[in-house]
């Protein structure tokens, strides 16, 4: 008999199509599944509303980021809820109702049955999918979401569904029986969706340290998280979504191991996605056998091409990607185990932070005690700098200007990056550009900070900090990077310019989600002048840091309730004490006596309710014994510490900007007269 | 010329053969009955012949091409109608029968006129827009010998056609048969149901554990089953001296009494038989008649594979 060509459209999707669209069922779903998409994307909105009016960032793009984020996410949930609903039944449906045999005698191919199928029960799917999509181009009115981002996400979402929908309809085709195959493919869907977080899980209990991102490509969550994760920082119901993005997104990486790359890592979905392809295809071409009435598994020479095309056709794409984006990324692999650097203890910085801010509410640049490089205190003659002659010397090898001092490395000071090497410095035109300056004490130098954001970008940003010569003779970059956005981002900013004109002591000031009332940074890095070295001497430690006049000790208020931590920077040795005066207090805005004797902190009680606190407390605390005296007991004028410009007196300011003296023994308050 | 040839056709199912050894030759144009009871391999044979089982050993011919690599082409010839079928859901029987149309490639525009032709043919033209699951279990079958017909295939392999139809549904199959049948078309019929076969069918298989036991036109194997046969005899004298001359006749079997008959088996040929009856008579027994049990296919059945049914 002649060969006739396959005409028109595959019947099975005819047949299937015209009963499962038959009637008022899949109207009634579809529509079911739009108002629970609706009335999520509602109660999300409030909840935006709700918990983000007092936050620093615009609100609209926050309200469209979240709702986007929270559709897309329901949208997966639906796809990994409905799909194998609908595939598993396929091959076995047909075995159950013994109708198998007929389809089989007649020309129609198995694969075409099979395909068939698929693309029948996937339409349905699709149509779920992109029926939504109307409704989700609503967070376009908001902004914060572009296009490419909604096309990344149906792209997402599609190949979890193909994947699911080839994985039911191979259960189905390999188990024969509806019941056995639904339960098996949602055993499947499960191990994928949770299987992944279970493994990183165990493996970072176990190791006790970040375990390789690899582990959660296999999640279709972590894949939707990793190509959607905002770069503005939001709080409420939007910061839900992104911590949870943040965990199965892979973003504990950006939050622990490279926040000093240079460049960024991929993300999670650019290997989700070929993994996806990859199981579909085989468990696909295994499925065309399992669907296969006689002669199973003998397979002809014609047909172990064609499969073999198709995977190198695939493999060949895959790879094409991943090479024309590959300057885009780092060349560093997922594979790596992100072993954090080891100058920086930095996972703190991610548990830590989240808990340190109290509950949402005020904004912390709006505060009178708004981060500024403390002024630097009059030198005093009893300071006697001690750094330098413990310097662990140019630890850097591509310093420019190589000092020759070397001396033992008692400091506990490693090298972080060399100033002056050429990194990515991006082009600042097409980016959301903040700076700021500051002049050095004796006006030699000036420090420019720099904060950027890709205008359509929202996975990295870029930090910079330049200080310069003013008479143009010499200009350092301490810091020249990028790093990922995580809860909030940091800004490099000066903290302290040394006594004797040599060093520049910076910090990298966290800008954090939620509300947190007293930051001034987070580590302790340090620029020697003179040659451009730069060297971490604290790690990140706590929000609020101070040095001692003298330089050789930094009082900072320490993550996890650490309360007041004195700690010796010749040899790394800390005291603290607690300064707990009751539930949500924050402590911060340290300032030394002008002898380093003593200090004097201001305690913030109740923090973030109406007002930034409800009161405030100043305690001073005696720098040798840790002994505590609170000075000023939850004064309502809302005191902050601003200098000890005396021995006996401390300056101070009130909620409106107003300032006081204090005396430094007896804590009584008197107007300044200026 | 041959429509249906199998050669040492075998199917194993684990230890289990199903089919031993089968050499079947189906005429073109036959209306084949394929008989034995449950489990003698019918429904594997016909499985074969349509190509959803794979033969252990042996070969298929079917009108001349052999049924192995290409049995795609082949496939285009055979309409199969299994024993136990399932029906679509949610569909028309319209719908029904345009699905396998679509399946066979048939053009859009005759998709239409064969749906509609077929449904005359099997009388559900009134049914064409009702759903399939509406139908009655008659109705269904019918319908399911449409679907095998889309495609005007030359050989038609019928798994039980009228298993679980009432009397009449019975009657209307086997009237739909003997038309598909006087279209020319070779029909492979299988059934346990021997009654209809008969009256059905010109030539017939007889199928036992797996083996052909008997093949060939109906008269041929009554002829062969002949060799043994049932006389049926009334008497006026006594039936217990009657009975006892017959016993003493050479050739006489078992002797029943049924409804004031003697029937008695006798192994013999015509000549024998009149002989019989004269040596009856000679011995004083009265006999007012005298004929012979006219052996319907069932019978002939019952004594081909007596001894060897389970």
């Amino acid at each position: 008999m002649r060969f006739k060509p396959r005409l028109g459209v595959n019947p099975v999707i005819v047949k299937e199509l015209r009963s499962r669209m038959r009637g008022a069922r899949a109207f009634v779903n579809l529509t079911g599944a739009l108002l629970l998409l609706g009335t999520a994307s509602y109660v999300l909105y409030r909840l935006v509303l709700a918990t983000a009016q007092y936050s620093r960032s615009p609100l609209s793009p926050q309200i469209g980021q979240t709702l986007f984020i929270g559709l897309a996410f329901l949208e997966l949930m639906m796809v990994c809820f409905i799909t194998p609903a609908v595939t598993a039944g396929a091959i076995s449906g047909e075995w159950e109702k013994l109708t198998y045999e007929m389809l089989m005698a007649t020309p129609l191919r198995p694969a075409s049955i099979l395909w068939g199928k698929l693309v029948s029960a996937l339409s349905y799917v699709f149509l779920l999918i992109f029926a939504a999509v109307p409704m989700a181009s609503l967070v376009f009115i908001f902004g914060g979401v572009s296009p490419r981002d909604m096309i990344k996400a149906l792209v997402i979402l599609v190949a979890v569904a193909v994947l699911l929908g080839v994985v039911g309809i191979f259960m189905s085709a390999l188990l024969r029986r509806t019941a056995v195959a639904t339960v098996l493919s949602y055993l499947a869907v499960l191990a994928f969706v949770i299987g992944p977080v279970l493994v990183f899980i165990l493996v970072a209990v176990l190791r006790q340290a970040e375990p390789p991102r690899l582990i959660l490509v296999p999640n279709p969550v972590s894949a939707l998280f990793s190509a959607l994760t905002p770069y503005t920082p939001g709080d409420g119901a939007s910061g839900l979504f992104m911590s949870l993005g943040m965990i199965l997104g892979g973003d504990l990486q950006a939050l622990t191991g490279s926040g000093n790359t240079t460049a960024i890592p991929r993300p999670l979905y650019h290997y989700s996605l070929p993994l996806y392809g990859a199981v579909t295809l085989t468990l696909y071409l295994l499925a065309t056998r399992l669907v296969r009435p006689t002669r199973r598994w003998r397979i002809r020479w014609k047909e172990a091409l064609t499969a073999l095309a198709l995977y190198l056709l695939f493999g060949g794409a895959v790879a094409l990607a991943f090479v024309s984006t590959t300057d885009r990324y780092e060349k560093a692999s997922v594979l790596a185990v992100p072993t954090p650097a080891p100058q920086r203890v930095v996972v703190e910085r991610v548990v830590v932070a989240p808990v340190e801010m109290p509950r949402p509410v005020p904004v912390p640049t709006e505060l009178p005690v708004a981060a500024s490089p403390l002024p630097a205190p009059t030198p005093t003659p009893s300071a006697t700098p001690t750094l330098s002659a413990q310097d662990p010397g140019p630890t850097a090898p591509a310093v420019a200007r190589t000092t020759a001092e070397t001396s033992t490395a008692r400091v506990t000071v490693t090298p972080t990056k060399v100033a002056g090497t050429p990194t990515a410095t991006p082009d600042l035109t097409e980016m959301e550009v903040d700076t700021w300056s500051f002049a050095s004490p004796d006006g030699k130098w000036r420090a420019h900070g720099l904060v950027a954001f890709p205008v359509n970008g929202r996975e990295k940003y870029y930090t910079q900090l330049k200080v310069e010569e003013t008479d143009g003779a010499a200009e350092w970059t301490a810091v020249d990077e990028w790093s990922r956005l995580a809860l909030g981002y940091t800004t490099p900013q000066p903290l302290h310019w040394s006594r004797d004109g040599r060093y520049l002591y910076f910090t990298n000031r966290p800008v954090p989600d939620g509300c947190a009332v007293f930051v001034n940074g987070s580590d302790l890095n340090r620029l020697d002048l003179s040659d451009g070295s730069v060297a971490a001497v604290v790690p990140h430690s706590g929000l609020w840091l101070s040095l001692s006049p003298d330089e050789t000790t930094l009082a900072y208020i320490g993550y996890g309730g650490r309360g007041l931590v004195v700690r010796d920077l010749a040899t790394g040795a800390e005291r603290e004490t607690k300064l707990d005066p009751g539930q949500g207090y924050a402590a911060g805005h340290i300032v030394w006596s002008p002898d380093g004797t003593a200090l004097v902190l201001t305690l913030a009680i109740r923090t973030c309710s109406t007002n930034w606190a409800e009161s405030v407390s100043v305690v001073r605390v005696e720098a040798a014994t840790l002994k505590q005296a609170t000075l000023i007991r939850e004064d309502e004028r809302l005191f902050t510490t601003v200098e000890w410009p005396t021995p006996d007196k401390v300056l101070l300011k009130d909620d409106g900007e107003r300032l006081w003296w204090m005396d430094a023994g007896t804590g009584q308050v008197t107007a300044h007269d200026g | 010329m041959i429509a249906i040839e199998t050669r040492g056709l075998t199917r194993r199912f684990g230890k289990v053969t199903a089919v031993d050894s089968l050499d079947l030759q189906v005429p073109a144009g036959a209306l084949f009955g394929l008989i034995g009871p449950n489990g003698a391999g019918k429904t594997t044979t016909l499985r074969m012949l349509a190509g959803l089982l794979e033969p252990t050993a042996g070969e298929i011919v079917l009108n001349g091409y052999m049924a192995d690599a290409g049995w795609r082409k082949v496939r285009r010839q055979i309409g199969y109608m299994p024993d136990f079928f399932g029906v679509y859901e949610d569909m028309l029987v319209w719908e029904y029968l345009d699905f396998f149309a679509r399946c066979y490639d048939l053009p859009p525009d005759h998709r239409r006129q064969v749906a509609d032709e077929l449904l005359d043919l099997v009388d559900l033209a009134g049914k064409r827009d009702a759903y399939v699951q509406t139908l009655s279990r008659g109705m269904r079958q019918r319908l399911c010998l449409a679907h095998a017909l889309v495609h005007d295939p030359q050989i038609l392999l019928l798994d039980e056609p009228a298993s679980g139809l009432d009397p009449r549904a019975r009657v209307e199959m086997r009237e739909l048969l003997r038309e598909l049948g006087a279209m020319g078309k070779t029909i492979v019929v299988s059934s346990h149901i021997l009654a209809e076969l008969a009256e059905l069918c010109d030539s017939v298989g007889i199928i036992e554990k797996g083996r052909l036991v008997a093949s060939g036109p109906l008269e041929e194997i009554s002829r062969y089953a002949r060799q043994g046969r049932t006389l049926r005899l009334r008497v006026l004298s006594d039936q217990k001296e009657a009975e006892a001359a017959l016993r003493d006749q050479p050739g006489v079997g078992e002797v029943y009494k049924a409804n004031g008959f003697l029937e008695v088996e006798f192994l013999g040929d015509d000549e024998a038989t009149a002989l019989l009856l004269a040596t009856l008579v000679a011995r004083d027994v009265q006999v007012v008649s005298f004929s012979e049990v006219s052996s319907d296919l069932e019978e002939i059945f019952l004594r081909l594979t007596k001894g060897e049914v389970a």
